[in-house]
């Protein structure tokens, strides 16, 4: 079942469209990265989600109803502007939140205490948040997200402002998360977290969707049919002379008599590619390489804008 | 709902915390105070010198001089009565003394238009007295010194002096006159209130909601609330803010004028001097006196009474309390809405002078032209100022206290019903511009932009 879908939102803002006929869906328990250059249209696409602004065309629904206002109390939105009221004291602006968010007082000062300790800032409870690091600021900002615990959250960069080590905590969380249920719509610039993270992605340009499946899945289809093979040979050996012409070498490095070759395979298999290098060389490692999402990102965004090649 | 309270409370309990808000509750009256007094100081500056014209028949003061105060000057006149009490109206005289011809009793009848300052009728008695005894010591007598100043002392006591006030249509009466100066001081003290409590808690509402902006809390809030929402919990939240000032300054006033009263009781009570001269006045003097203001007077009933009660006591106060919440909340409400849209639609302060100008010029016009109105409170400038949302909560207060005969229940009517439906249209546009503004950054924005986002759809 799907928690949210969208169905072919068109957004315009005058004469811009900032969205064109976009289709998301969000899987039950499932992580979906939402990926695009800036001003492709994901903020919108997200604050339409979130009910704070809505469609020319198109519809959203949530757990298979209409989305209204109501469900926006069943969603955990962390947006990428984020800020806090700087003069107000820590603990009193996240029960403030909290409590716009449906919670009661008492039951959000409970929660909060709990994640303040865990987040390692409970001694900040009664300081103005002027006086708190971006980076603790920014774990307020995700307590409060969380706090109501929704079963859908739409995180914006979340690790923006974070140290690796707070990164990697947070990263923790939204697995931890996903581990009871939650669905998440994940929206970053950072790929290689989209790779550690996501089990769903959708890429947007431009205003259009251009790309969308599960990680492998798209990674399957952008393959190179490249492997990488490590092997140690007892003589010197022309690599290149042995192989067929299917198979072409893109690179090789030697470190200290232990070489790694980067083949290409055209036409054939990978069965085939060890079949030839078996007789000559012994074999370290062999795996097949897939791009990475970056390398994805960048190819199907600069297709689209010839400037950029 | 339960959320826009939650928003007020917040909005409510930060600033009232602040010490600004400590300090502005200090600072206010005083800067009213000031406001008010200052006016009222040039005012009487400007009634320093009154020329009294002086018409005695008696002739016994032929030669009256003009009071030791030097503030008051006579003019000695030879024109027939009603001449002169046109001339009054005309205000070609401040005052008119007029001292008939009769065997029996020594004494004259000041006409004017409306209050003279206080002391102004006993300077007046003072000179007459003066020149009576001086006249008497011209002849001579043979007695005693003792005597002559006791002969003295009786004849100028018999000196009577009453006081008719003329309205501009002739008639005659022996009071209300304070009441236009009480109808003006309402009018300007109802609508600085208003032009200070529109200036100072909707530029709050700006600053809070550009805070908000800044902060980049905002996308945070809206992600719980609408923006609609969050605008109108900052709106009433400041509007809270400023009536609980109001609330502070009102009953620190009145718990300051008990205090007061209690020290200094003298203070309160009715004018000693005004009230002897009065009570010396027999009843059949009036006889003398050819004037229709002898109707229905009664020697018991003291003629400078105290006149400032009686006048306050014809100004119909619930009415004008009740018009003047009703512009106070509504004049608030239309300026706070404009307010919160570009706090919502600008980046930063800077920007967002280009867009208070318009919004501060009608208040100031409508202050710079108040003593138009105030003249002349049924007149065309009057009028317009009082159907337009953006002048009328100042325009119609300063002339409400004028009465019915100033406004017109149908332009009561009217005005109300223009402030409401302007008071509808201007949250409608405010909505649609705070609601885009909001989550936009990094723009810089034009009228034109604006014009873009009120038509946006949704």
């Amino acid at each position: 079942m799907n928690i949210v879908e969208a169905h072919d939102v068109t957004k315009l803002y005058g004469d811009f469209r900032a969205l064109n006929k976009v289709s998301i869906a969000v899987k039950e328990n499932n992580i979906l990265g939402l990926l695009g250059p800036n001003g492709a249209g994901k903020t919108t696409l997200i604050r339409i989600i979130n009910h704070i602004t809505f469609p020319d065309e198109g519809e959203v629904f949530f757990k298979g109803e209409k989305l209204t206002q109501e469900h926006v109390a069943q969603i955990g939105y962390l947006p990428e502007e984020r800020g806090l009221y700087r003069k107000m004291k820590v603990g009193e602006q996240a029960i403030y939140l909290a409590q716009l968010k449906g919670m009661l007082r008492q039951d959000a000062i409970t929660k909060l205490k709990y994640w303040f300790e865990k987040f390692e800032i409970a001694s900040w409870w009664n300081r103005k948040v002027e006086e708190l690091s971006k980076g603790m600021q920014q774990k307020l900002q995700f307590i409060v997200t969380i706090l109501h615990q929704p079963k859908f959250f739409i995180f914006d960069e979340p690790f923006s402002g974070f140290d690796p080590i707070n990164v990697n905590m947070l990263k923790n969380e939204i697995l931890e998360l996903k581990k009871n249920g939650a669905s998440i719509i994940f929206s970053t610039h950072n790929m290689a977290s989209v790779e550690e993270l996501c089990d769903d992605i959708v890429l947007i340009n431009k205003s259009e969707k251009i790309l969308e499946g599960g990680l492998r899945e798209v990674k399957n289809q952008f393959k190179q049919h490249m492997f990488e093979v490590v092997f140690t040979t007892s003589h010197e050996v022309e690599l290149s002379s042995l192989l067929p012409e299917d198979f072409h070498i893109e690179s090789i490095t030697d470190a200290d008599s232990v070489f790694t070759a980067l083949i290409k395979v055209e036409h054939t298999s990978a069965n085939d590619l060890l079949a030839a290098l078996l007789p000559h060389v012994s074999i370290q490692g062999f795996q097949e390489i897939f791009p990475s999402m970056n390398e994805i990102f960048i190819s199907q965004v600069n297709k689209m804008n010839p400037m950029n090649n | 709902m339960n959320k826009i309270l939650i928003i007020i409370k917040r909005e409510y309990l930060q600033a009232v915390k602040k010490k600004t808000f400590l300090v502005m509750t200090i600072l206010g009256p005083l800067l009213m105070a000031g406001l008010i007094i200052t006016p009222t100081l040039l005012a009487n500056y400007g009634k320093d010198n009154q020329t009294i014209a002086v018409l005695d028949e008696s002739g016994l003061f032929s030669k009256l001089n003009s009071p030791n105060d030097k503030s008051i000057h006579f003019t000695y006149v030879d024109k027939d009565l009603l001449v002169l009490k046109k001339e009054l109206i005309d205000k070609k005289y401040d005052a008119l003394l007029y001292i008939p011809y009769n065997s029996t009793i020594l004494g004259g009848m000041i006409y004017s238009t409306s209050s003279l300052g206080t002391g102004v009728i006993s300077s007046v008695l003072a000179a007459m007295k003066r020149d009576l005894s001086n006249e008497i010591l011209l002849n001579e007598f043979n007695i005693s010194q003792d005597s002559l100043n006791m002969y003295i002392e009786n004849q100028t006591n018999k000196i009577m002096l009453g006081q008719t006030f003329i309205d501009k249509n002739g008639e005659e009466s022996k009071k209300a006159s304070y009441l236009k100066e009480i109808q003006l001081v309402i009018g300007y003290i109802s609508g600085i209130l208003i032009y200070l409590f529109i200036f100072m808690y909707c530029s709050m509402v700006l600053r809070n909601v550009l805070e908000e902006k800044t902060n980049r809390i905002v996308e945070i809030i809206v992600s719980s609330v609408k923006p609609i929402q969050l605008m109108i919990g900052k709106i009433v939240g400041v509007a809270l803010i400023g009536l609980t000032q109001l609330m502070i300054w009102i009953i620190s006033l009145i718990i300051i004028l008990g205090i007061v009263r209690s020290s200094f009781p003298e203070m309160f009570e009715r004018n000693n001097t005004s009230i002897a001269v009065s009570e010396q006045m027999p009843a059949d003097y009036y006889k003398y006196i050819p004037s229709d203001a002898q109707n229905g007077i009664n020697a018991d009933e003291s003629i400078v009474d105290n006149e400032f009660v009686t006048s306050l006591m014809e100004i119909n106060f619930v009415y004008l309390i009740v018009f003047f919440l009703f512009f106070f909340v509504t004049g608030y409400f239309f300026y706070a809405s404009l307010y919160a849209a570009i706090g919502g639609a600008v980046d930063n302060d800077t920007d967002t002078q280009q867009f208070m100008l318009p919004l501060t010029l009608p208040l100031l016009l409508t202050f710079i032209v108040s003593q138009y109105i105030a003249e002349n409170p049924d007149g065309a400038l009057a009028f317009w100022f009082s159907i337009i949302p953006f002048t009328s909560p100042i325009a119609m207060m300063i002339r409400m206290p004028f009465g019915m005969e100033a406004v017109q229940s149908w332009e009561i009517i009217l005005s109300c019903s223009l402030m409401v439906l302007g008071c509808v249209a201007s949250a409608w546009i405010a909505a649609k511009i705070y609601r885009t503004g909001i989550l936009m950054y990094g723009k810089k924005i034009t009228y034109k932009e604006l014009w873009k986002w009120i038509r946006y759809k949704n």
